[in-house]
């Protein structure tokens, strides 16, 4: 399958343009949306290092959006409110940091699959300081699905969300799932990702995933560890209007968290991140984190 | 000759009901006097002892050979009877066309292909035997079954440009550098997720440490 390249403007040496580019490394488009017309499904785009203009994007084909040098291509939504949408696809995402982006709308989220059947990876990307306002409705997340009569699954793997907050007092939570059908599930896997609340710049959220209205989620988490630095009780899962789990959780450490799921290997301790506060985190050496996962 | 009329009201008549089944027993019969026909025992001992009067052909049931009486005497016929099972589902059969026979015969199979087939449990320990045991595949070997090694590969390394012995361990995803217990996912530090075939949680794996021993002067 094809590759393209996008680049920021920016880019010292192969400035991205969606005008006279082609789509190559030497002259790479500007804009994911350039770079989704352009390509086919099955495609894969490559994002050169740079920090790129984040903004609303729907997606109809099957891609992967891959970062040249895992972590060094910047999505920074400028705490605008937008949403990245993802269609009845598989769509895979390495490498890529997205940043400051403030979704403000009513039941809302930054990344949905809406009510499609859609196949979501997310792999080795950091999500930081993403806010969601969702004002007096309680379904809003930075991620989220409102199905309708077909099922989906999303995949993280390896990933960072550092301080999702929210800036509105109805509940809100990081993955949102509604089924009005109640007759599908989502399939969410977590494994071997750091998700690190505190209130900096906005609220506490009210859970990490939470189904709602017949929204059935079919949860695994593996080596993973949820710190909860907010100081408020916080819910691993939360339920509503008929929602409900089928949790599996290994090897986890849900620090701070409020009745965590049970399961084998799942530990409370504090990780002892290196400098969450700067963004390192690394664990420190006497870390109980350190060893004690499993192979995936 | 006056005719007179008989208008019993009831006739009563005895008489032996027991019935001859056997052919010999009736009277005047032999047990094999219509030689023109082969006896139901078609064993090939009493088709060859037969003379029938006319060309017949038959078959011995022990012996699946196909005899000719040609007036005169008895001859085996050159015919190859081939045995089907029930639930034969191998080339082309049935129905068989002619060179879909070869390379089959009653112990062996040469030159075909085996496709949409699964390797089951396995009675048979010859040497080159194969089996699935307990969901692992085994091949009998000097005298035992030994099992086959699987999820392993070689993989040029995308960082060192290296070849790589890697496994996966059964029941995993994950591919690990059989040297050093490395996996080839990395986290977000650039480091392996899993080191020494050890897993940390979280997305920043640590640093694969040293033990070290006491060091004395």
């Amino acid at each position: 399958m094809p590759t393209f390249f996008i680049a920021p403007a920016s880019h010292a040496t192969t400035p991205g343009n969606d005008t006279t580019g082609t789509g190559t490394s030497l002259l790479p488009w500007l804009t994911i949306s350039k770079a989704h017309t352009s390509a086919a499904t099955g495609d894969t785009i490559i994002c050169k290092n740079g920090t790129y203009t984040w903004s609303s994007q729907t997606f109809t084909k099957s891609l992967i959006i891959q970062a040249e040098n895992s972590g060094l291509a910047i999505f920074d939504g400028a705490a605008a409110s937008f949403a990245w949408t993802f269609g009845s696809i598989t769509i895979s995402t390495i490498g890529i940091i997205f940043q400051n982006a403030s979704r403000t709308s009513a039941s809302g989220y930054i990344f949905t699959s809406g009510s499609a059947s859609a196949v979501v990876l997310f792999s080795r990307c950091s999500f930081l300081t993403l806010s969601i306002d969702g004002g007096a409705f309680a379904l809003g997340g930075i991620f989220g699905v409102s199905q309708n009569a077909v099922s989906c699954q999303w995949s993280f793997v390896s990933c960072l969300l550092n301080n999702p907050i929210k800036n509105n007092t109805s509940h809100q939570q990081i993955f949102s799932t509604v089924d009005p059908s109640g007759d599908d599930v989502v399939s969410l896997s977590i494994e071997s990702c750091v998700v690190y609340l505190s209130t900096t710049g906005g609220l506490a959220m009210n859970s990490i995933i939470a189904a709602n209205y017949a929204g059935r989620v079919l949860l695994r988490l593996v080596n993973n560890i949820i710190f909860n630095g907010t100081g408020n009780s916080l819910s691993m899962t939360t339920t509503g209007n008929s929602g409900s789990f089928s949790t599996t959780a290994n090897y986890n450490d849900f620090h701070n968290i409020t009745s965590p799921p049970s399961g084998t290997g799942n530990i409370t301790t504090d990780p002892l991140f290196e400098n969450p506060a700067g963004g390192n985190f690394n664990l420190r050496p006497t870390s109980s984190s350190q060893n004690v996962g499993t192979l995936v | 000759m006056p005719v007179g009329t008989f208008s019993p009201s009831t006739i009563e008549i005895d008489y032996d009901v027991t019935l001859i089944t056997d052919h010999g027993a009736l009277t005047g019969l032999a047990d094999n006097d219509h030689p023109q026909y082969v006896l139901v025992s078609n064993t090939r001992a009493i088709i060859l002892a037969s003379s029938p009067t006319v060309r017949t052909v038959a078959l011995a049931t022990d012996t699946l050979e196909m005899l000719v009486w040609d007036g005169l005497a008895w001859y085996v016929a050159p015919l190859e009877l081939i045995v089907q099972p029930n639930a034969v589902d191998m080339g082309l059969l049935p129905p068989m066309v002619q060179n879909d026979r070869a390379g089959y015969s009653a112990a062996t199979i040469t030159d075909k292909t085996i496709n949409n087939s699964t390797i089951g449990g396995n009675a048979n320990t010859t040497t080159g035997s194969i089996r699935v045991s307990s969901g692992v595949l085994q091949i009998y070997l000097l005298g035992t079954w030994n099992d086959v090694v699987t999820g392993f590969r070689f993989r040029e390394d995308s960082v060192s440009g290296q070849y790589e012995l890697e496994h996966r361990p059964i029941g995993f995803t994950s591919w690990i550098e059989v040297m050093s217990g490395n996996s080839d996912a990395l986290g977000l530090n650039g480091l392996p997720m899993t080191q020494g075939y050890v897993t940390s949680m979280g997305a920043h794996p640590v640093h694969q440490q040293i033990v070290g021993r006491t060091i004395t002067s």
